[in-house]
């Protein structure tokens, strides 16, 4: 039995827009945020400056909120009735869960609204100002060079704006920031020339307003009086897919269940517990929501005729709406699966004692190939994820754990897995360095400088003087089209990345290469090291060894097979 | 001939020409290639060595055997009284334990004295080769000992390989299962401490290998003498052989081709340096 109201208000008939939210309605609202995210996923994952396949904004705030929420369920005294105890739950599991630059940030903004609801029994508008303030505080100061144009600026313009214009109710308060983040994503690629070029908005910034308009939505949803307001109007600054379900969804789990069923149940006398546990029984991830004349029901099964026959048990049923959900999450599912075989065991322990004292390393990788030759090099355990899969802060702070060792180096391989692994770090009861990586490439010379003997600091300076010593050169497909730097890239073409940046276009692999190294100021260098990705051809391997053979004879060539996804070769220049 | 007698191993890697002229005997130790028995550096020398492992057969490398040491002692107690047999690292072979089963045979012989260096290829070598001279200058056995175990604590040994698989066939040496376990290339920089080989560095190509081990050595304040070290194929020494002069002030540096038994775990393109630190003043 749910009433959007607060205790005090059982018995008001008016709408909810003067309402605060409990602990309750907190964690409504909280998965309704989640839902409503996921329908934006994939529009934020494409706000990618440069069109390789990188860091997927998107993906990382949606499961990092995701973390948050299952923090809750995972709660073992049940819902919390405060919303101050709510915040505390979800804070913990957002920083566990934290993925990417845009993750980590988005854990400090959850911190911050934590630190503003110290006391708070129920979120009001005053207390949501307060929250605006300490999370925009908190997210500059996570930051080591706080850059404009980013979620950081649209945190502090949601922020001020609230603070300047506080509303009487928390609806108002959620509108005013609802505006102000329009306005600041809008105004984001004035503010960093890399958006403008690339001819698109701050991710992380749209990512925000994708919240806090959750958020306004949840709070001008009217429940009691209308019954069902299944859609809104997405507000026109979001791409096509915004399809904002309603207030009461459970987000889409990764189950094996194919569709997701969405039906209201009307009647003179619902029993809601009873419906919930006949749905129980027969769906997964269901979630029923409303009151003893209306419940809206959302759940996951492969026989979405079973459900609707148990529903009609209790009462009528309406608004049905059934999706097929496997067709969404193929594509995740199978690049999930491209990281996971990729994961590697923590290595045996050697039986060594002096290696049990000495310092462990994690390294984040992707590829079966890419992993077993990290692990050659000395790390103690591998991490699945790169580009494409950032792993969250708690991934990375079990696998130091794992180590049982005193000290731990941790290398992220990928800018955007830096902040999690430091944040990891800080979390760590051993002394832990990150080593910040930004590509596989540079891995492979931090491995190589490591020595056992050495002290932690000293090889920690080691590490990072080798790993900037190494020019990374890989060859994808464009993402999408773009103009960067004068050169076009089209959807699906090849693209040269020379040290994260694209700077050539190719129809084919091998001609890309080509023009690659000879924008890498090859001739300071004596070794490439070539791994070729599982989405290869396989004459490629054979074709471009010959060829860059004859080109650059002075160079030495080592090819071994990566399997790393999306990127069909991943070269280190040493 | 009166005076103390030196005897030390083939893996001293000292050249022909100089072990004859010091008056140094040296026991040979033994390399099993297809069936058959080669004693290195006598009736296999390096050059011959690398031929015929290219192929797949794994040659394996004995000691030499106590026979051979007694046969050694017994033709040198002819004419000596005292004999001071300087060998390879006990925890690398087991030359000593064979050296010193065999002095155990001789009750009322000659005094033998068997000494482990903890050390390897020419880091013995420079030390038997300072020991040598002294003797024939009429030093005392006392004399020497105590000079062996002043050089010990000064010698270093610091090579690459150009290559991981022999040091895998070989099993462990010490501790290059750090070294061995990569997918990728690796040259790693080896020295030899405590007896035994350690991974000092690793490095991804040879030149930056070479460019590591020249570092070293200009870290070294003074270099008393020097030798270089080399398996077959190594054509880049260059460098190397003229910062040992320049250290050294020895225009006649000896460059010594590594032996068949040590090259077994070194494998071809190997180099390294050993020297012998001055003593602080």
């Amino acid at each position: 039995m749910v009433s959007r109201n607060t205790s005090s208000d059982q018995n008001s008939t008016s709408n909810s827009l003067e309402f605060n939210w409990d602990g309750q309605e907190t964690t409504r609202a909280l998965r309704a945020v989640v839902h409503g995210f996921e329908a934006n996923v994939s529009s934020i994952n494409a706000l990618n400056v440069f069109p390789v396949p990188d860091g997927d904004t998107g993906t990382n705030m949606h499961l990092t909120l995701k973390a948050a929420i299952s923090e809750l369920d995972n709660h073992p005294d049940g819902q919390p009735e405060r919303y101050d105890e709510v915040m505390k739950v979800i804070t913990r599991g957002a920083l566990m869960g934290a993925r990417g630059n845009s993750g980590v940030i988005l854990y400090q903004i959850i911190s911050g609204l934590n630190t503003g609801a110290s006391g708070a029994e129920v979120l009001d508008s005053e207390t949501m100002v307060r929250g605006l303030n300490s999370a925009a505080e908190l997210a500059y100061k996570a930051v080591t060079n706080p850059v404009e144009g980013t979620m950081l600026t649209v945190i502090r313009e949601v922020a001020s704006a609230c603070e300047k214009h506080p509303g009487e109710t928390l609806l108002e308060t959620l509108a005013t920031a609802r505006k102000a983040a329009e306005v600041a994503v809008a105004a984001t690629p004035d503010q960093l020339p890399v958006l403008r070029q690339a001819g698109v908005v701050d991710a992380g910034g749209q990512g925000l307003l994708a919240i806090f308009t959750a958020l306004e939505q949840f709070a001008s949803d009217d429940l009691d009086t209308t019954g069902m307001t299944l859609v809104s109007d997405p507000p026109a600054s979001f791409a096509t897919d915004m399809h904002f379900l309603d207030q009461a969804e459970m987000i889409h789990g990764m189950d094996e269940f194919g569709y997701c069923i969405n039906f209201a149940v009307a009647g003179d006398d619902l029993e809601s517990s009873g419906l919930r546990a006949a749905l129980d029984a027969l769906g997964q991830s269901t979630v029923v929501v409303g009151d003893a004349t209306m419940c809206k029901v959302h759940t996951h099964s492969n026989r979405p005729g079973l459900i609707l026959e148990a529903a009609l048990m209790f009462g009528d049923i309406h608004n049905v709406r059934i999706d097929n959900m496997r067709s969404q999450t193929e594509q995740l599912l199978s690049e999930r699966h491209a990281v996971a075989d990729g994961r590697k065991e923590p290595a045996a322990p050697t039986g060594d004692p002096e290696s049990a004292l000495g310092i462990g390393i994690v390294a984040v990788a992707a590829g079966d190939g890419v992993s077993e030759a990290l692990t050659g090099l000395g790390a103690d355990v591998i991490v699945a994820g790169g580009a494409t899969m950032n792993p969250s802060t708690g991934e990375i702070r079990d696998a130091i754990a794992s180590l049982n060792r005193e000290q731990v180096i941790v290398l992220p391989n990928d800018s955007n897995i830096i902040a999690s692994a430091r944040q990891a770090a800080e979390l760590s009861d051993v002394d832990v360095r990150v080593v910040p990586t930004r590509s596989i490439q540079q891995c492979i010379g931090a491995l190589t400088a490591f020595n056992f003997d050495a002290a932690l600091d000293d090889n920690v300076a080691a590490m990072e003087a080798a790993a900037g010593d190494v020019r990374a050169l890989a060859v994808t497909r464009a993402q999408r089209d773009a103009v960067i730097d004068g050169l076009e890239f089209r959807t699906g073409e090849f693209m040269g990345v020379l040290d994260g940046k694209p700077c050539v276009s190719g129809s084919d692999a091998v001609s890309t290469v080509r023009h690659l190294f000879q924008n890498a100021s090859v001739q300071n260098h004596e070794l490439a090291t070539i791994f070729i990705g599982d989405s290869a051809d396989e004459t490629l391997e054979e074709t471009i060894v010959e060829l860059l053979e004859q080109e650059f004879p002075d160079l030495e060539f080592e090819v071994t097979t990566g399997n790393q996804p999306h990127y069909d070769l991943l070269i280190a220049l040493e | 001939m009166p005076g103390v007698a030196i005897v030390t191993d083939s893996t001293a890697d000292l050249p022909e020409e100089l072990a004859t002229r010091l008056g140094i005997t040296v026991v040979p130790l033994n390399i099993f290639v297809d069936g058959r028995t080669w004693e290195d550096r006598v009736s296999m020398m390096p050059d011959d060595f690398m031929m015929m492992t290219s192929g797949e057969t794994l040659p394996s490398t004995t000691a030499p055997t106590v026979q051979q040491f007694a046969r050694v002692y017994e033709a040198l107690a002819q004419d000596h009284d005292q004999i001071l047999s300087i060998h390879i690292s006990s925890r690398l072979s087991g030359t000593c334990a064979s050296a010193t089963e065999a002095r155990n045979l001789f009750l009322d012989g000659p005094e033998i004295t068997v000494i482990d260096t903890g050390s390897a290829s020419m880091g013995t070598g420079l030390i038997v080769k300072q020991v040598a001279e002294r003797a024939q200058c009429g030093a005392e056995i006392g004399q020497l000992t105590a000079l062996v175990e002043n050089l010990q604590a000064r010698t270093h040994v610091i090579f690459m390989v150009d290559t991981l698989e022999h040091l895998r066939r070989g099993g462990r040496i010490g501790r290059a299962a750090e070294i061995i376990g990569s997918v990728l290339q690796l040259k790693p920089i080896l020295t030899i401490e405590e007896g035994i080989v350690v991974p000092q560095a690793r490095t991804r190509t040879r030149n930056r290998a070479i460019t590591g081990i020249l570092q070293l050595i200009e870290e070294v304040p003074i270099i008393e003498s020097a030798a270089v070290l080399h398996t077959a194929g190594s054509n880049d020494l260059g460098l190397i052989v003229e910062t040992l002069i320049r250290k050294t002030g020895d225009q006649d540096l000896i460059v010594s081709e590594i032996s068949p038994v040590l090259s077994t775990h070194i494998g071809p393109r190997g180099l390294g340096v050993a020297f012998i630190e001055g003593e602080m003043a």
